[in-house]
């Protein structure tokens, strides 16, 4: 197989990998949230903040594979 | 005959669709020339000094006409920077607000930069790692400066072998070492790729679904599409917004790791 058409196939899919682990280390997290601000109204605030650092966290992995396609992705053609 | 430059740039846009900005626009218009050499190669340089152009004016007016019943625009500053106070000293307690100029200020440039760069014809600086790499070098320095000059250099030393305590602590520190240098290096680096990326990524999901709307409409020859990427405006300024904010909180999460802990052995004071 070509190495352009290797990349072809295999871009899309490593995004969709790296997209797919990333949703569901957010919906975990965020489902948890909500289920805190549910608990406790009051702390909202706070569980806000830290749901959202953590989201940045995990939403980063998706990102990182999202640069190196977009790097890679002008070798194709 | 297109100029070597405009060549250059054309391919390097290559790779994904843009939004094309006054910049460009002008340098486009103006291609075997100098001036259009220079905007193309100082694009980033101009937007920069727009967004801090833009910010000293505001600032500048505001801190002139400081009154004890404050204006629109002056309570609209006070309430953000109390509430990046409260953002700063919650994560380091009172001993924070010494911080929190160089993290307001990052979050005020970072969060202009991120809503120019929906603003018709202008761009966000934010969106080009040469722009995001050098604010996550700053924060990178001032942290192992906070290091030095706080801990003292040995204790700067004995906080990357992971502050060992007891006689397992030193066993392993020799383990630790590698590893907190190594953190060290890819902090920064996570900093400005996850900023970078997010707002590239926007700019680009922004600019597919434009050429998709005005395809849809090139059969009748009208001079506008359907503009399907509204809905993505609402998603880009959501996320322009965290994007700053979490960009701050690490950053103050980062400087707050670095302080010395003895705090920790005192009653915690409870402020809010």
């Amino acid at each position: 197989m070509e190495a352009n058409a290797m990349l072809a196939i295999s871009l899309p899919l490593s995004l969709g990998l790296a997209a797919f682990g990333s949703a569901l280390g957010l919906g975990k997290a965020v489902a948890a949230a909500m289920e805190a601000t549910a608990r406790q109204p009051e702390a909202s605030a706070k569980i806000l903040v830290s749901m959202l650092t953590g989201c940045a966290f995990i939403e980063a992995l998706t990102i990182y594979a999202l640069i190196v396609v977009f790097n890679l992705s002008g070798k194709i053609g | 005959m297109i100029h070597p430059t405009v060549e250059a740039a054309a391919h390097e846009a290559q790779g994904h669709p843009e939004i094309i900005n006054w910049v460009q626009l002008i340098a486009k218009a103006a291609a075997p020339s100098p001036l259009s050499d220079f905007l193309f190669q100082w694009e980033k340089v101009i937007y920069s000094s727009i967004v801090i152009l833009l910010i000293t004016m505001l600032s500048l007016t505001v801190s002139r006409g400081i009154r004890l019943i404050p204006g629109r625009l002056q309570a609209f500053f006070e309430i953000l920077i109390s509430g990046l106070d409260d953002i700063v000293q919650g994560v380091m307690g009172p001993r924070g607000r010494a911080y929190t100029p160089f993290v307001g200020t990052l979050f005020i440039y970072i969060f202009v930069s991120n809503l120019l760069g929906l603003v018709p014809m202008q761009n966000s600086t934010m969106a080009f790692l040469s722009t995001v790499a050098p604010i996550s070098v700053c924060v990178f320095l001032y942290v192992q400066w906070i290091g030095l000059t706080k801990n003292g250099p040995l204790g700067y030393l004995h906080h990357l072998c992971g502050s060992p305590r007891d006689i397992f602590g030193w066993l392993v520190a020799p383990l630790m070492f590698p590893l907190h240098i190594m953190g060290e290096f890819i902090k920064p680096l996570s900093l400005s790729f996850r900023l970078y990326g997010n707002i590239m990524a926007g700019h680009i999901l922004l600019a597919v679904f434009m050429g998709m709307g005005i395809a849809m409409l090139k059969p009748l020859h009208l001079p506008f599409g359907v503009p399907l990427h509204f809905p993505f405006l609402f998603l880009e300024l959501l996320v322009g917004v965290i994007q700053a904010f979490v960009f701050t909180l690490l950053s103050t999460i980062y400087i707050a790791m670095m302080l010395p802990h003895e705090d920790h052995a005192e009653p915690q004071h409870a402020q809010h």
